[in-house]
């Protein structure tokens, strides 16, 4: 290359002057511009491209530092904001509702479950008003209402109208096959009851919403309602759903199944017998509880006139939403059975003590006399019980003494609530010992001057069927999870209150209430024996300023069935029945006719067994001829 | 040195010479088919698509409507199973409820007793369903036929003793309770025996 390089001109453009040695310098005539310049430029141009690439080099630093800050300050620190602002235009999520839980009972009939609905509404400006009556023609029919109805919600002004509220799949189906311009649907659900007045008590209902309003709806709203999801995707700017991206999805949790111990079977016929008495009797209300006998477990718990769940508005304002549990009554003698427990277990009496029985006694200043005139008679302490005597029960009660009795009512829980998984529960009222009175104690022990409600009652029965021990009521079996997994509830732990031996002879005792000389024949049953008795209490009349009344009672049975094999005890209780004023009139027919039903229904076979006979009284000669053989 | 100018030569004109035997016709062809194979392939896939789409929006559109159908069957089936609407049913079909069954009860020595009284169910004016919504049937409740054929008679053995078979009458000397009929009125005569000053009355 070298010899190249020799052979012409030196390579590259001359930008001025080569200073060459040698060679002579300018004329010193020369403009003196001339002379400086190529001096000038060769310094500008060494000078000015170090400082270019310098300056070149800081500028273009300085720009990416700027830009790298900017970048870590929308990336790394407040990138939040603009992710959001471009996921709200190019993702949805919506929410993935959670499926309320049903409540069946103790054999798994559906009491109360969600079906999916339909909610029809109407763009009334889209209806010419000359087409209404043809728009209602065709959807009168199918929502369920009057043509006129139609019409009116057709005329509705503005753009929104409800036709028809949670109309069945169905239904909504044939209206959306009609293609009518103006008519919407849009999904909902709707909380099916198919029993409808079938233990609507016990279960309550919803309100609009879905969200539980009473009842076992309204105790476990939480646990049946279960945990909404949601679901998230892209789309497009339409609002399409963009198939290819990732779907996030956040399953919904549906709620859990509630097992109740009722029997529905046993619950509709409850029901239906109490209304019907309550029809016959020109009774107030009645209200009923059936407890298992050795697990404590509600099988049903009624009371007349109930509501129909799917229909809130049969709901009466002024009556308890579920009387059994959230009402309180005088038992009257009925807790009688809890008097004699105590005195047998603290062997005050066996059933053939003689008692002097008078027909009335003064006790702590005051008379109280028997139901029926009578003589001094002598009768067994069976008979007293049997007969319903209220003096002859005081004087067993004295031999008690104030404080025993009071903690033998303690132990049968009167006065406790029984912690039932029911909202509302009353815990009916049992003045303290420290408050009472000189007559209080003349007054407690047959059953006045304290309140239950009538599933106290049934416990207190419960407790003798269960040889002395009493496990409170439960209603709720088990939970069942919506993964499948099955929570039982655990058996309340069991009170002993008296003796398996003191049981068994208060249940013979009371065998001799249903028994021919009785109060309580009418709940005999013809093959079994029956242990119960019967009640009539005296309510407080408002208009005598809260004295008792003498003709409002409370009429009352409570029994345990079959009483040589204890399956099941009734409680039952009429609120001021018209005709036939005793507890052994109204209630015990009652007791007869469920308690028949459920022998039946749970197929329960009698032993075989017989009644022990114990007399009621010590006769004479007249009165043995009078009386059917089992009185002496 | 003499190599040199050969070398350079040949480099110089193999590439012009490759580029004159290449057959460009054929590769045209093989890239003309690629492109529209390619694209006949994605527009059959994309129809294939598109149908399946169809099909599928078809499918869950019967599933829909299945599924709806289910439910409504379901609810027929909870509603017509509820209680109420069985014992309408039941009564149209002329059924009554049973009354108290008797009960054979065989001894030891082989002998046989009865428990309870056997008697056939007699029909008695069914107690008031309230009305419901779904249950056709409840209206035909007052009209329901007696049952036409009566239960069989039970043998009744000569040993028939049952103490428990209560249709005894009540002790006579009871008087309020003994009256099986009711009184018509809310008639406070028949609890005149509770005159004390505290309630005397409970049994």
């Amino acid at each position: 290359m070298t010899d190249r390089r020799t052979l012409g001109q030196p390579a590259g453009p001359r930008r001025g002057p080569v200073p060459q040695r040698g060679l002579p310098r300018p004329a010193p005539g020369r403009p003196p511009a001339r002379r400086r310049s190529p001096r000038r430029s060769r310094a500008l141009r060494l000078g000015r491209l170090h400082g270019r690439l310098r300056y070149g080099f800081a500028a273009v630093c300085t720009l990416l530092l700027v830009i790298s800050g900017r970048l870590v300050q929308l990336q790394g620190l407040n990138h939040n904001n603009y992710a959001d602002a471009a996921a709200a235009q190019r993702v949805d999520t919506i929410a993935l509702h959670a499926l309320r839980g049903e409540i069946v009972d103790r054999f798994g009939t559906v009491l109360a479950y969600t079906s999916d609905a339909q909610d029809i509404t109407v763009d009334p400006a889209q209806i010419p008003a000359a087409q209404r009556q043809q728009y209602a023609a065709k959807l009168a029919p199918l929502v369920g209402l009057a043509p006129a109805a139609v019409v009116q919600v057709l005329s509705t002004p503005g753009q929104y109208a409800v036709l028809a509220t949670a109309l069945a799949p169905a239904a909504a189906q044939q209206v959306s096959n009609l293609g009518l311009v103006g008519i919407y649907s849009q999904a909902t659900t709707q909380r099916q009851y198919p029993g409808h007045t079938t233990a609507a008590n016990i279960i309550g209902t919803v309100h609009s919403d879905g969200t539980g309003a009473a009842g076992i709806e309204y105790q476990f709203n939480s646990l049946l309602s279960g945990k909404d999801g949601s679901m998230t995707y892209t789309v497009d700017n339409l609002g399409n759903v963009n198939p290819s991206s990732r779907t996030v999805r956040d399953a919904a949790r549906n709620g859990a199944q509630i097992t109740l111990t009722i029997d529905q079977n046993l619950q509709f016929i409850a029901q239906q017998y109490l209304d019907e008495a309550v029809r016959a009797s020109g009774a107030k209300d009645a209200e009923l509880a059936v407890l298992s006998a050795h697990t404590g477990q509600v099988l049903a718990l009624a009371s007349s006139g109930t509501f129909d769940a799917s229909n809130p508005n049969t709901i009466n304002p002024n009556v308890p939403i579920d009387p059994p549990v959230m009402s309180a009554f005088e038992p009257g003698s009925v807790q009688k059975a809890i008097t004699f427990s105590a005195a047998i277990q603290e062997r005050k009496i066996t059933p053939t003590t003689v008692l002097n029985v008078p027909y009335s006694i003064v006790m702590g200043g005051v008379t109280v006399s028997d139901a029926w005139w009578h003589p001094v008679e002598k009768f067994t302490a069976t008979g007293v019980l049997a007969e319903s005597s209220n003096v002859g029960t005081l004087e067993i009660a004295q031999k008690l003494g104030p404080a025993l009795w009071d903690s033998y009512e303690k132990k049968f829980g009167v006065g406790q609530a029984t912690g039932i998984e029911l909202p509302g529960e009353s815990s009916g009222y049992l003045p303290p010992l420290s408050q009472w009175s000189a007559s209080t104690f003349a007054n407690l022990p047959f059953g006045q001057g304290q309140s239950m409600t009538i599933l106290q009652l049934a416990s207190i029965y419960q407790t003798i069927a269960n040889d002395g021990v009493r496990v409170p009521p439960r209603i709720v079996k088990a939970l069942t999870l919506a993964d499948g997994s099955v929570i039982p509830t655990a058996q309340p732990a069991g009170i002993d209150v008296v003796s398996a031996q003191t049981a068994r002879t208060v249940r013979t005792m009371l065998e001799s209430v249903t028994l021919p000389g009785g109060t309580g024949v009418k709940a005999a049953i013809p093959g079994y024996r029956i242990a119960g008795k019967t009640g009539t209490a005296q309510q407080p009349d408002p208009a005598h300023g809260g004295r008792y009344s003498s003709w409002m009672n409370w009429d009352t049975f409570a029994g345990i069935a079959p009483a040589d094999n204890p399956q099941f005890v009734v409680a039952i209780m009429v609120d001021n029945p018209a005709h036939g004023v005793e507890g052994g009139d109204v209630a015990a027919p009652l007791f007869h006719q469920i308690a028949t039903f459920e022998l039946q229904h749970a197929r329960i076979a009698p032993t075989g067994s017989l009644s022990r006979h114990v007399p009621l009284q010590i006769c004479d000669a007249v009165t043995r001829i009078d009386s059917p053989s089992t009185v002496c | 040195m003499s190599r040199a100018p050969e070398d350079g030569r040949a480099r110089a004109t193999s590439p012009e010479r490759a580029a004159q035997r290449a057959p460009r016709v054929p590769f045209a062809l093989v890239v003309v088919a690629l492109i529209v194979g390619g694209m006949c392939a994605l527009l059959a896939l994309n129809t294939a698509s598109a149908a399946n789409e169809l099909h599928r929006h078809d499918l869950a559109l019967r599933d829909a409507t299945a599924a709806l159908q289910v439910q409504q069957l379901q609810n027929e089936v909870a509603a017509a199973s509820a209680p109420g609407a069985l014992a309408a049913a039941a009564a149209q079909l002329g059924m009554v409820p049973a009354t108290n069954p008797a009960f054979l009860v065989i001894g030891a020595d082989g002998r046989v007793r009865v428990l309870g009284n056997p008697a056939p169910a007699v029909y008695v004016p069914p107690p008031p369903t309230m009305p419901l919504a779904t249950a056709p049937g409840t209206k035909v409740a007052a009209t329901t036929p007696k049952p036409t054929k009566p239960a069989p008679k039970p043998v009744r053995p000569t040993t028939a003793g049952a103490p428990t078979s209560t249709g005894a009458p009540t002790a006579a000397r009871q008087p309020v309770s003994s009256s099986t009929r009711p009184s018509p009125a809310p008639a406070p005569t028949s609890t005149a025996t509770t005159t004390t000053t505290l309630p005397g009355g409970p049994r």
